[in-house]
């Protein structure tokens, strides 16, 4: 074979899959036209590519989908997210070679049962090594735990869809201390980051959104006053005390929504707690803070939303 | 990235069993196929995948969305086939694969969609079952590259980014692939203006 055949059958693959520059095809091209044997040799690459058609894909078995849900459901529930013990065993694992840790097992084993004081020598001597990893362990555990406490804080570790079923709750209750909404608001804020609560707390960040919430309080007729707390929370709230407002309306009349059966699309809503307040001149006000928040709804049955 | 799969992501990053059922059903037929491709066998292919839908459910944290989430998948699953595989060649002692190895199961659908279908030939199915045959009996770092590309439609930037190696490797192994493949099709590959029917 001449080295320009070799150099040029090097590139014959990516010359079937065209995806050599302008400049490498038009050379390839032209060294086909005129070399019998790169020609014979291109022509039955491209047969063998087109031979890859009759490949018969894998396909699962009949009732394998439903099967396999049930099962990953399970092992879900035997092995939920990592725990402390977990995250330490695969430490242990890294550190020592899982596949030297399984294949050893027995040979351990049995020479600490054979020799159990040159092994307590051993162990001795190794004591400082295991000491440092103990260390590390209890570190690894306690750093852990404490992620995992913030983690499950507040209310539920939910989602928003789950939020969204509890929130009725919240927004038929009517509480006569503002301070105590607003610490509602605050528990929202930790339970999940797409949760309205989280958003509202952006919303320092994110002035826009922040404008949209105003815009659209206001455009439904509704004068809106912003407030910021100690912490950064800010509330849009509205001076309506109807029942009706657009706040409650987007989340208790299902109506708008009764159209689509399936969510696919994030879905805006207005999130609003009322309340009550006595005032000195024995007159009672009603407020509703809304947030404006972009509540992802992804593929769920209407039935698990509303 | 789509924006639903976006939000389906943060869904179940917040713990979203229903956000883990979406991408399921949307990936477990890809998942499935390329398992059972590397691993050559359902009871594996099945383990790859619990095991692949297990590690995405309790890694989405580290996951950042800088590639796509199919690739992340693949990435997985492709992974998670090579060690079981590797795990297996371990306690065999014997080669990744041979012809004899694989065999195509019966309780397939497809497999069984052959069997009963009379307009398929006899010639078509023996091609079939050679070129299925020859496929499975590639190594697997070249049975990989051929998968992803041929089967799954995947370029080669993606494929490098799958398997961690360079974009030059992902050719060079298909190239060789190929190569290997017409060896073990020959007599299919000189039937002279081969063009294949639909």
């Amino acid at each position: 074979m001449k080295p320009r055949c070799r150099s040029i059958q090097r590139y014959l693959s990516d010359y079937l899959d065209c995806t050599l520059s302008t400049e490498q095809t038009a050379t390839v091209a032209h060294h086909l036209q005129s070399c019998h044997g790169c020609r014979g040799e291109a022509k039955s690459l491209r047969n063998t590519k087109a031979l890859l058609q009759y490949y018969v894909p894998p396909t699962s078995p009949d009732g394998y989908d439903a099967l396999f849900w049930q099962q990953l459901q399970r092992q879900i529930e035997e092995n939920p997210r990592p725990t402390w013990w977990r995250i330490v065993g695969r430490s242990l694992s890294i550190e020592f070679g899982s596949s030297q840790i399984f294949d050893r097992r027995c040979f351990v084993l049995n020479s600490l049962v054979r020799h159990p004081i040159q092994w307590s020598l051993r162990w001795a001597r190794l004591s400082p090594a295991y000491a440092v990893i103990l260390l590390a362990t209890l570190t690894t555990m306690l750093v852990y735990q404490g992620f995992h406490t913030n983690r499950n804080s507040g209310l539920n570790p939910s989602s928003a869809p789950q939020f969204l079923n509890s929130s009725p709750s919240y927004l038929a209750h009517v509480e006569d201390d503002p301070k105590l909404v607003r610490d509602k608001l605050k528990k929202i804020a930790q339970i999940s980051p797409t949760s309205p609560g989280q958003f509202a707390h952006k919303t320092l960040k994110q002035p826009n959104l922040t404008e949209l919430a105003t815009e659209y309080l206001d455009w439904n007729g509704n004068p809106t006053t912003s407030v910021i707390d100690s912490k950064g929370l800010k509330e849009i709230i509205t001076h309506d005390t109807s029942s009706d407002s657009p706040a409650f309306a987007q989340l208790s009349n299902p109506a708008p929504f009764l159209s689509r059966e399936v969510y696919s699309q994030p879905l805006r809503v207005v999130i609003s707690i009322s309340y009550n307040f006595e005032r000195k001149d024995n007159r009672s006000n009603s407020f509703i803070s809304g947030v404006l928040a972009d509540v992802p709804l992804p593929g769920l049955p209407l039935a698990k939303i509303l | 990235m789509e924006r639903t799969e976006v939000l389906l992501i943060d869904d179940l990053r917040a713990g979203d069993m229903t956000a883990l059922a979406v991408l399921v059903e949307k990936y477990k037929r890809i998942v499935y196929r390329v398992a059972f491709q590397i691993t050559k066998n359902h009871d594996d292919a099945n383990d790859v995948m619990q095991d692949s839908f297990l590690k995405v459910y309790e890694s989405i944290h580290s996951f950042r969305q800088e590639s796509a989430f199919e690739t992340w998948l693949y990435r997985i699953v492709v992974n998670q086939a090579i060690n079981l595989v590797k795990r297996q060649e371990r306690r065999r002692e014997s080669p990744l694969s041979g012809i004899a190895e694989f065999q195509i199961r019966p309780d397939l659908k497809q497999a069984s969609d052959l069997r009963n279908n009379p307009h398929l030939s006899v010639e078509r199915k023996e091609l079939q079952k050679q070129v299925t045959q020859a496929v499975n009996s590639l190594p697997v770092k070249h049975r990989m590259v051929v998968i992803l590309h041929e089967f799954e439609g995947l370029t080669h930037p993606k494929i490098a980014s799958i398997l961690n190696c360079s974009e030059g490797t992902v050719r060079s192994r298909l190239h060789h692939a190929r190569k290997k493949l017409r060896e073990r099709l020959k007599s299919y590959v000189e039937l002279t203006d081969f063009s294949p029917s639909k």
